[in-house]
């Protein structure tokens, strides 16, 4: 794959917490490099795909900065790229927040309210520690065993929804149901957690994620 | 109203300087200003982080040893009111230093309801308290007389927290008063005793009374009898009673938030639920509703209000820079205790017309201007 | 357990910049130490969340937390909120970027209620935390303070609870001044009625002094997460042994 350098490039498209990912990237031993010049993103050894708040406004910041077919390219070339929290969304087809709005289409599912079986006892935005369960299924770039019933921070009104459960790599348990929290094809992954606030198991999986 | 002549009266300077490491001005009577322009409580602050503690511990330690009873009598007087640096004194000389306090508290003039409830968690927490109620009408009357013609009705009350002590010293032949802080050193007025343990009674008349004992209000109508709480005893009492005076801020080192955070854990203390109207704090000067009017009146008087002299003491502890004490003041200085203003004119019967004329009368033309109908201080402190 | 809601265990470190501070019921700036010094003890040791607040800044007037929140942000990697002194879009853009993910707001909020809805919109709710400072008043009444615990407002704490969550608030840090401070438990009513009174998450925060508190918060009060600052900064209780403690009662709670 990459080789022996730890650099990673965040794609900077006027959403939230890139700031954050940097430092942790730089705390888990990477080089983090923040663009939004589709050159710098095309060339990346590996790529981050951040997001938080709405997924229109996401989805419309993208395309403002002519990034989505840039990403697609990326892909292509089968170099990592890692989606976290509305970042992870954004893979997939499509959200029903607010109107329908159009996502990178990368991995097939869609992204939808949170609806929780057990209402009485969820409070959306669901926002706290949960621990995950990872699945036995496709292939994935990382080693994800042992996270296995690890603890990760969650912030999140809407859930994705995959088409494949082989495309689910793990999911967490809230109001009855199983959401996804690692969702991946081939060499894209995205969490719907994030990583960079989820102490020094989120730390630990960064590092993985600069040895690709 | 005719305006004292409040430059002369506390041989106030007629340039208004700050000090350059607090927040106090020359115009605090008594207050000296090196040639730097630092006041003499700053200078006095510093050399007081260098004094040997542990050998003025000693001191105290050998003071408790002499005065301590052997048959469960009363050894010391502790003058308090059961805010946080008395009960911090009387606190400390019971259980640290094997003592049995007497403590005496001079009632204030209105208490209020969280004054009153310290004294009683103080008591509670195990003290024997005496306390000295003065005649109601005559305290009114006196509070009254006070506010016109020193311009400070607290001075009914200064008389008696002053006094009293010394009357239930000889009364129980108790020689050792001790009290907290040496006001005239941590905040800037006659620096004789800085370095001494004591103060002498001798003093008490031109530090505390504004060179106006007690007897002088025989003159408007007051009788020897209704003054006799207010009086000390006579100075042969006194001598023959060994009576001394102490300061447990020459034996510690005194620092007053300290004290709060001792007397919450320890005498069942707690603060304003609100802002201490005048400055920025809730912990200090909390039970009497006519407080408030006699910091308004050194405002008046002097242009330095509480948060001047609590903020000018704070960054001496170190506890804010002067920076953050100079935006305490203009922010808080000088704001007039509305809070009890009605309860304050019906003690003193007088309309509200009369008491803004008394104010007006205390006005100096050194410090004070005057803008349409809005008085304003010529000399403000700034960065 | 009923439920599986995770219980988040908060420091809380009240800053007089560049200080961290302790004081009892919100007055006295007793300093502790280096904030980030015990920022990154407390994010090692397992604590969820970090909760800064400027003790002083609605004193002064000032937002003295950028810097101190720039350094955290490099060395703690758990959310941080911060609060004190905030009064704009602005000021709230600046926290985020230096690296806070919450902000929590009381005195600007209190003047100007529409500030929640403003900042909630900007930023979505997640993000506006309302912090508010409470003194019981009667049996079932409490007022809320501004000013850092220094003005009375007449406001009555669970209406305005009401209020802010109907205008975006996302959390509420619900700090009891009649508690704070003293380790005596925390305000177990005022918790309780405010769990009642809305859906929105509630943070308690003042008086945390035994473990027993902690489940007594969390069980009885139906807190969603605990702030605590005295026990912790002056080593009377850790985080593990909080955790751990938590795992006995069954409360379920971020271990390690």
């Amino acid at each position: 794959m990459s080789g022996l350098n730890k650099k990673v490039t965040i794609v900077n498209y006027n959403t939230g917490n890139i700031y954050n990912v940097a430092r942790a990237i730089v705390c888990a031993g990477g080089d983090p490099i923040i663009t939004a010049d589709p050159a710098e993103i095309l060339k990346a050894d590996r790529l981050i795909l951040p997001g938080v708040g709405a997924f229109k406004y996401c989805a419309d910041q993208l395309g403002a900065k002519d990034l989505i077919s840039i990403l697609k390219k990326f892909v292509g070339t089968e170099r990592p790229l890692l989606g976290i929290c509305v970042g992870m969304q954004m893979l997939l087809e499509g959200s029903t927040e607010f109107s329908y709005t159009k996502g990178l289409n990368l991995i097939p599912g869609t992204v939808d309210n949170i609806k929780a079986t057990e209402c009485a006892y969820l409070k959306i935005p669901v926002f706290g520690w949960y621990k995950i369960q990872v699945q036995k299924s496709g292939d994935t770039f990382m080693n994800l065993e042992k996270y296995n019933e690890k603890y990760f921070y969650f912030v999140h009104s809407y859930r994705a929804f995959l088409k494949n459960k082989t495309n689910v790599f793990a999911t967490y348990h809230a109001g009855g149901e199983d959401i996804p929290a690692i969702i991946g094809q081939e060499n894209v992954m995205g969490c719907q957690f994030h990583p960079e606030k989820s102490g020094k198991v989120g730390i630990e999986m960064i590092a993985d994620f600069l040895n690709i | 109203m005719k305006k004292h002549d409040v430059k002369k009266k506390y041989n106030l300077p007629s340039k208004v300087l700050f000090c350059k490491k607090c927040t106090i001005s020359n115009q605090r009577p008594r207050i000296s200003f090196d040639e730097h322009g630092v006041c003499s409580a700053c200078i006095f602050a510093e050399k007081k982080k260098k004094f040997d503690w542990d050998q003025r511990e000693k001191e105290l330690k050998d003071l408790c040893d002499k005065h301590r009873s052997k048959n469960g009598e009363y050894d010391v007087i502790v003058p308090l009111s059961g805010g946080k640096d008395g009960n911090f004194v009387a606190h400390q000389l019971k259980y640290k230093y094997n003592m049995n306090p007497l403590t005496v508290t001079w009632s204030p003039n209105l208490y209020t309801d969280i004054g009153f409830k310290n004294l009683r968690s103080l008591i509670d927490s195990g003290f024997d308290n005496l306390l000295g109620t003065p005649n109601g009408s005559v305290n009114r009357k006196l509070a009254s007389l006070s506010f016109s013609h020193v311009g400070d009705p607290f001075q009914a009350f200064i008389y008696g927290q002053t006094n009293f002590p010394l009357q239930a010293s000889t009364k129980y032949n108790i020689p050792l008063i001790m009290y907290g802080e040496n006001g005239e050193v941590e905040y800037g007025g006659d620096m004789k005793n800085a370095f001494t343990p004591t103060r002498e009674i001798s003093d008490h008349n031109k530090h505390y009374f504004s060179s106006m004992p007690p007897e002088v209000w025989t003159q408007y109508g007051l009788s020897q009898s209704d003054l006799l709480p207010y009086m000390p005893p006579s100075m042969e009492a006194i001598k023959s009673n060994k009576t001394e005076i102490h300061f447990m801020g020459y034996y510690k080192f005194w620092d007053p938030q300290e004290n709060y955070y001792y007397c919450i854990e320890n005498t069942g203390f707690e603060p304003n639920p609100d802002r201490t109207e005048g400055t920025y704090s809730k912990y200090a000067s909390l039970d009497d509703k006519l407080d408030g009017m006699h910091y308004y009146l050194a405002y008046i008087k002097f242009g330095i209000g509480r948060t001047t002299s609590d903020a000018a003491h704070e960054i001496r502890d170190g506890k804010i820079t002067r920076d953050e004490g100079i935006a305490l003041v203009q922010k808080y200085d000088g704001e007039f205790p509305k809070k009890y203003f009605q309860d304050f004119l019906d003690y003193c019967l007088i309309s509200e017309e009369q008491f803004f004329r008394v104010i007006d009368s205390w006005r100096s033309d050194h410090l004070w201007k005057l803008e349409g109908t809005q008085w304003s201080l010529k000399q403000k402190i700034h960065n | 357990m009923l439920y599986s809601k995770n219980i988040r265990i908060i420091a809380r470190l009240d800053i007089k910049a560049p200080n961290l501070i302790k004081g009892i019921h919100l007055e006295g700036v007793r300093v502790v130490g280096d904030p980030q010094a015990y920022a990154e003890q407390y994010y090692l040791e397992g604590a969820d969340e970090l909760l800064y607040i400027d003790a002083v800044a609605s004193l002064y007037e000032r937002n003295s937390l950028v810097e101190i929140v720039k350094k955290t942000a490099s060395k703690v990697f758990v959310p941080m909120t911060v609060g004190g002194g905030i009064r704009s879009s602005h000021d709230v853009q600046r926290l985020l970027d230096a690296g806070a993910d919450k902000i929590a707001i009381n005195t600007a909020a209190v003047k100007n209620p529409q500030l929640i809805k403003e900042l909630s919109r900007t930023f979505g709710a997640q993000c506006i935390v309302l912090s508010v400072d409470a003194k019981q008043t009667s049996e079932k009444t409490w007022e809320a303070y501004i000013d850092g615990g220094r003005e009375k407002t007449g406001v009555d704490v669970i209406e305005w609870v009401k209020m802010a969550q109907e205008l975006g608030a996302g959390e509420v840090l619900l700090t009891s001044v009649d508690r704070e401070g003293t380790r005596k438990g925390f305000d177990l009513d005022l918790i309780k009625q405010t769990t009642a009174a809305v859906d929105i998450p509630i943070i308690a925060s003042g008086g945390m002094g035994s473990l027993s508190d902690f489940d007594s918060i969390v069980v009885d009060g139906g807190a969603d997460a605990v702030a605590m600052a005295h026990v912790l900064h002056y080593n009377q209780i850790s985080l593990p042994q909080i955790k751990e403690h938590a795992k006995e009662k069954g409360i379920n709670v971020r271990p390690e």
